[in-house]
């Protein structure tokens, strides 16, 4: 090489091109093998509980559950009662008046507690014929219960 | 697998952990050595590396695919690199040249480091460099990066990018010629 062109080189000092390019830093053994798992254990850890797979997938079938749950005892329950409307209703509708008449006839109730027990549930009684209580709407209290029968019972209809 | 594929897979609630597993196995050795030739030290390269992709986790539902996916995440690592270094500086008052003499004392004494002369030598001229030209620098340099990809990482214009590797070649050029 001659004197001028070592000259030369000296001047243009180091040039990064003539350097290999490699890495100096090195890692742990197994680093990036280990390196996933501690960002997931990380990330996992941070989710709140309402963000997780096992939380998401309890809701998905959880929630219907719950849903159909509500749903059915609110049905069962109403209807429940309604049933419970209709057995009643039905009870006293079952019964035919002849039947009725008869146990009356073999109870040992006589007509005025049962005309009491039904005037104060507030109902209007209305006898075969379509005839009109006589007593209702007079003031009973106080009075003399045969005179006033014996009063009202002109055509002897009721007793 | 391609980011596409990992990227459907992250956004069904099933297969969220085996996809964000995937992406973690593709990209945590160049997120890795990005942030390794930045902070020099492996364990805050380690820390670094994992809140990068903690960050990757919570935000990839957000992203938008207007960039390719491993722009978007050297992005979030960039970021942290240069947020670390900052926070170094401001941690403990140090002025520049003294961040620079304690990267500088980790080559020399870490036992994760092993080169030759003249690789330690060139190691310790980066550091003379500011942050984000040295970032570039490690960008272009080591991960042979295209200028254009350089920029949608960083956000800075291709002539900036171009203008701002020659500077940091000729200074580094300068310094281990002194040397």
């Amino acid at each position: 090489m001659s004197d001028s062109k070592r000259d030369k080189d000296n001047k243009k000092g180091f040039n990064l091109g003539q350097v290999e390019k490699k890495h100096i830093y090195r890692t742990p053994d197994k680093y990036f093998d280990e390196l996933p798992g501690i960002i997931q254990s990380r990330v996992v850890k941070k989710m709140p509980f309402y963000q997780t797979n096992a939380f998401r997938t309890g809701f998905k079938y959880a929630f219907p559950v719950v849903c159909l749950l509500v749903i059915g005892i609110y049905i069962g329950f109403f209807s429940g009662q309604h049933q419970q409307a209709q057995t009643f209703e039905s009870l006293i509708a079952d019964v035919s008046y002849e039947d009725l008449a008869a146990y009356l006839e073999d109870s040992d109730i006589s007509t005025e507690e049962i005309i009491a027990g039904i005037e104060d549930q507030g109902f209007f009684i209305e006898f075969e014929h379509g005839e009109v209580d006589p007593l209702h709407g007079f003031e009973l209290e106080g009075e003399n219960i045969d005179e006033l029968i014996e009063e009202l019972d002109t055509d002897g209809t009721y007793f | 697998m391609e980011d596409k594929e990992i990227l459907i897979k992250f956004r069904s609630a099933e297969s969220k952990n085996y996809a964000f597993n995937l992406l973690v196995r593709k990209y945590q050795e160049r997120v890795y050595w990005l942030i390794r030739k930045m902070v020099i030290d492996h364990d805050d390269a380690d820390d670094l590396v994992q809140e990068v992709f903690i960050k990757v986790w919570k935000n990839l539902d957000k992203f938008k695919e207007a960039s390719q996916l491993y722009t978007w995440i050297y992005r979030i690592a960039t970021n942290e690199c240069l947020t670390f270094l900052n926070k170094k500086r401001k941690r403990f008052f140090l002025p520049v040249v003294d961040v620079e003499q304690e990267l500088s004392s980790k080559i020399d004494n870490s036992s994760h480091i092993d080169g030759d002369e003249i690789q330690i030598k060139l190691q310790k001229a980066l550091l003379k460099l500011p942050d984000k030209q040295r970032l570039v620098f490690n960008m272009k340099y080591y991960d042979e990066m295209k200028y254009e990809q350089i920029a949608d990482i960083t956000g800075t214009s291709v002539g900036s990018l171009k203008a701002s590797y020659h500077h940091a070649v000729k200074k580094i050029e300068e310094i281990l010629s002194g040397d």
